[in-house]
């Protein structure tokens, strides 16, 4: 009973407490620590996950497309339940068509043929059914070895994690291979944004915050339901930029 | 009477010439769609050149950038609330860093896509704000095409200067003004030391 009432505890603190938004730019309550584990993570993606992801980027660009295909047609159900729990019943049943082509056709997701049936991936995951149901975001966190996530997400991911049904198809085959798709997804991942990364890294003069930005910038997108929305919080500090040096565009 | 006539012929044609070919290079200029395409095409010319070394790409895409990048308006942005802190004798340095750190970041980021073929898919005019023009990049070897958004503001010396550009859902100068507004919340707020971090990075 102590353990649950800790847990809604510590539920009601992320998601009802300093609620930040896209633009918001203050500090937030767990900067110190999360900056501590951003280093942390930075050290284990410097030493371990950069050295692997470049051997593993060695594979052929059509193995690790398929690995990456596989992974993706995963989470089918997953898109499928929330695009349902959403009420986005067409895209709920797009998902399904999806999950039914590449298991078959596609042979277990590998080749993407959904796609080019006309049938487009629409990603979604619980933290944006969250939304939906008006749940805000809650505090900006990053936690070790997963990187940035709003408390929402995080506890959206649980779920989708939950709905995937890799955990349940390999559970029995032992720790080892269940996690191995997930190990293989960051890889991919890795490897296919590792320019990205490594610009982003070195052009940062503030690697966190950049980090910070451009994650809640995307997940702003992948939840907005009006994507000029967006555009409008961007511009309330333009007007301010107008009246400091009015008349100097340059 | 006859030269008379010629006289105002000439002169008719040689009014009608000029009003109508100024207002031919007036429409094709004052177009927000072809001067994001033009921009955008010249990034990509240098994209597809092969001959190039990534460094000199860098170099080439960060002229670009330096001609058409609302450099004071982007510097000032990027400071937030923080801007108020620029002290007048600070200004020209804050400029000319900000110049080269941002076209070389953009440049940076640019460098790393390869050509393509720039579509324009909506204009959105903000008023005072500016414009957002909207395009897809398509890539011959790459299945998924990037969107870019171009957010473009009036200017004197050219009809329109990029104010920010967002790449895949990303506006790079809030990105910037994640990392600027964050680093100055550290140094209590001071631009001198921002300034020194610009300039110890552009190194």
């Amino acid at each position: 009973m102590k353990h649950i009432f800790i847990i809604l505890k510590v539920f009601f603190i992320f998601f009802f407490t300093s609620p930040s938004s896209l633009a918001d730019e203050k500090n937030h309550d767990y900067e110190k620590i999360n900056r501590s584990i951003h280093t942390f993570n930075d050290v284990i993606d410097q030493s371990i996950l950069r050295p692997t992801s470049e051997v593993y980027s060695i594979l052929p660009d059509f193995i690790e497309l398929g690995v990456l295909n596989v992974i993706s047609n995963f989470n089918e159900p997953s898109n499928f339940m929330n695009h349902i729990l959403q009420g986005e019943i067409k895209s709920g049943i797009s998902s399904l068509g999806r999950l039914a082509i590449n298991s078959t056709i596609g042979i277990l997701g590998i080749f993407e043929i959904a796609d080019k049936a006309g049938l487009q991936k629409i990603p979604n995951d619980f933290g944006k059914t969250l939304a939906v149901w008006g749940l805000g975001e809650g505090q900006y966190l990053v936690l070790p070895f997963i990187g940035p996530r709003t408390a929402r997400h995080f506890f959206g991911s649980i779920i989708d994690t939950a709905l995937n049904p890799v955990n349940y198809r390999l559970r029995d085959e032992g720790g080892v291979i269940s996690t191995s798709p997930s190990i293989l997804y960051v890889l991919s991942t890795r490897s296919r944004n590792a320019k990205t990364i490594d610009n982003l890294r070195n052009t940062s003069i503030d690697y966190y915050s950049s980090i910070k930005s451009i994650y809640l910038q995307d997940r702003g997108i992948k939840i907005s339901l009006n994507i000029s929305e967006d555009i409008d919080i961007f511009n309330e500090n333009f007007d301010e930029d107008i009246d400091f040096y009015p008349g100097d565009n340059e | 009477m006859i030269k008379k006539r010629k006289f105002y012929i000439k002169f008719l044609i040689i009014l009608f010439l000029a009003f109508f070919s100024s207002e031919q290079a007036f429409t094709e200029t004052n177009n927000p769609s072809q001067w994001v395409e033009n921009i955008g095409n010249k990034a990509l010319i240098i994209l597809e050149k092969d001959s190039l070394s990534d460094e000199e790409k860098t170099n080439s895409l960060e002229k670009i950038f330096i001609s058409n990048l609302a450099i004071k308006r982007i510097s000032l942005f990027v400071l937030g609330p923080y801007r108020k802190n620029l002290a007048p004798s600070d200004s020209l340095r804050y400029f000319e860093s900000i110049k080269n750190f941002i076209s070389k970041v953009y440049a940076k980021r640019l460098s790393l896509y390869p050509s393509g073929i720039i579509k324009v898919t909506k204009i959105e005019d903000k008023g005072k704000r500016g414009i957002i023009v909207s395009s897809v990049i398509t890539f011959d070897n790459r299945p998924d095409p990037v969107s870019i958004d171009w957010w473009i503001i009036p200017s004197s010396t050219s009809l329109y200067k990029v104010f920010d550009i967002r790449i895949s859902g990303i506006w790079m100068a809030q990105e910037q003004r994640s990392t600027f507004t964050s680093f100055l919340s550290r140094n209590n707020g001071k631009i001198s030391n921002l300034i020194e971090k610009i300039e110890l990075q552009l190194q």
